[in-house]
């Protein structure tokens, strides 16, 4: 290897001899690609979706597409596709497990086209997370956005979640506005023990709607009622 | 002129020799009326973004270019039948060498006794239709400003390493590198005395055909061809520097496992 070579990085590089620089940082080489853009992939997904998603899973393996990116252009494709593609592409953002991305591409498609399946594949997805989803959960029940309705029930069934931790999440969940989210709730503690449910219950038992209120109290009674046979 | 070389298996995926060119107005037609010139030997086309290999960095800084008319595209021209391809934008224009798949044939830069067409053969009989068909559609006399030459060699993932750091088996440069995610990117420039100044790009990258991981180690050269140059001195030039930099930068080893050998 000769010595006299001056090697150095291009913060350094010095003007050649050749006059003007001229950028050489590319080639435009054919046969292998270092990016990914989403034109790219979508363009292939319409034409063989297994071979896209293939493709997809390769760059963000070689970190050459971020998990992030690939679960946005990913999530709104599935609500199209069918039968071992829809399960392909649900099994491919399970396996990416980047739960905001899911819960943002979500609520995105939601609110710019609606239709609920959206927002009940993310709730889906969130819950077959499990645990890593937490934080994002917490978030969307801090919004205090209607949309949390579908989550309340994979909040109170997280996998690898304290039980503490799940109600601490879902003791904000009354004070969201919307009536649905909070009737949501009631049926969501049933996934706790009697005794861990009575807190919220109590809460809920004076809810300003008088039909949650009084499913609340009618639940407490009967708890009660209960624990006395018991 | 050193001896010639000769790998049996080389990681080569692709050569391409190029030009930058000024003085042709080109415009979206041409694109098509080329088409018609080239008679049924690049049958297939693709429309890409252009490439800007060329542009100029003498200023530093950020440079904003306002366009009042959409961008012209780059468009190859290929042929299921030949490892060769065309790439044609406004002002540049390139021969491609490709690998194909099954045994390594490569022609080797310049037309051996017996051998394939050479890859700087094909560059310049083409590049000679082109500046004909450009004078043919009076567009103007393409003159060339710079020229470009690179080798593209493909290091394949579970071929020639499982872990980035096995490559320092095979090239000098990359001894430093560790196992690392993500995987990252090292550009570095070699210039010896008043050679032409070669750049070395070690990129992360995906193979097209099977999506296999790969690292694309690229020698390029790019430099601008001085008014009186001779543009087959100036290629012989670059072929040089890069063929002896390669030997240089790549390990005994790689060498007796691709095939080296000399005469």
């Amino acid at each position: 290897m000769a010595s006299g070579l001056l090697q150095h990085a291009d913060s350094l590089a010095r003007e050649v001899p050749y006059g003007e620089r001229y950028s050489a940082r590319a080639t435009p080489g054919t046969s292998a690609s270092e990016e990914m853009s989403e034109g790219d992939f979508t363009a292939e997904f319409h034409t063989d979706p297994f071979a896209a998603i293939r493709t997809l899973r390769a760059f963000v393996e070689f970190g050459l597409v971020t998990k992030v990116d690939a679960t946005k252009w990913l999530f709104p494709l599935i609500l199209r596709a069918r039968g071992d593609l829809r399960e392909h592409i649900y099994e491919t953002l399970f396996a990416l497990e980047e739960p905001d991305a899911i819960l943002i591409a979500a609520l995105a498609e939601y609110y710019k086209h609606g239709n609920e399946e959206r927002l009940a594949l993310a709730a889906s997805l969130l819950a077959d997370i499990g645990a890593p989803a937490l934080p994002t959960l917490r978030m969307l029940v801090r919004s205090g956005s209607p949309e949390c309705e579908m989550f309340v029930s994979v909040i109170a069934r997280l996998r690898g979640v304290s039980v503490q931790s799940r109600l601490a999440i879902l003791a904000q969940v009354p004070a969201n506005p919307s009536l649905d989210v909070r009737y949501s709730l009631l049926e969501a503690l049933r996934a706790f023990a009697p005794r861990e449910e009575i807190p919220l219950l109590q809460t809920l038992s004076h809810d300003e709607d008088p039909d949650i209120a009084d499913e609340a109290r009618a639940r407490l009674e009967s708890l009660e009622a209960g624990s006395q046979q018991g | 002129m050193s001896a010639e070389i000769q790998f049996d298996h080389p990681p080569l995926d692709e050569v391409v020799c190029g030009v930058h060119f000024a003085g042709v107005k080109w415009s979206d037609i041409h694109f098509g009326l080329y088409y018609t010139e080239l008679g049924g030997r690049y049958p297939h086309t693709q429309r890409r973004p252009p490439v800007s290999l060329f542009e100029s960095r003498g200023s530093e800084g950020l440079q904003i270019e306002l366009m009042a008319e959409p961008q012209l595209p780059l468009l190859r021209y290929e042929s299921p039948d030949s490892p060769f391809l065309l790439q044609v934008q406004k002002d540049a224009f390139f021969v491609n060498w490709r690998r194909q798949s099954g045994t390594f044939i490569y022609p080797h830069f310049r037309t051996r006794d017996g051998g394939e067409q050479g890859i700087w053969d094909r560059f310049i009989s083409e590049w000679e239709t082109f500046r004909t068909f450009c004078e043919k559609q009076a567009i103007g006399t393409p003159e060339v400003l710079a020229c470009h030459l690179a080798y593209v060699n493909h290091m394949v993932h579970e071929a020639e390493w499982d872990d980035p750091a096995d490559l320092a088996q095979w090239f000098h440069l990359l001894a430093g590198v560790k196992g690392s995610s993500p995987v990252s990117t090292l550009n570095m420039t070699i210039i010896q005395g008043r050679r032409l100044p070669l750049r070395i790009n070690v990129r992360p990258a995906i193979r097209i055909s099977d999506k296999k991981k790969l690292f694309v180690i690229d020698f390029i050269i790019t430099a601008k061809l001085a008014p009186e140059a001779d543009l087959q001195a100036w290629f012989d030039e670059a072929h040089q520097v890069i063929r002896d930099e390669f030997l240089a930068q790549t390990t005994k080893e790689a060498q007796k496992q691709w095939g080296l050998s000399y005469g």
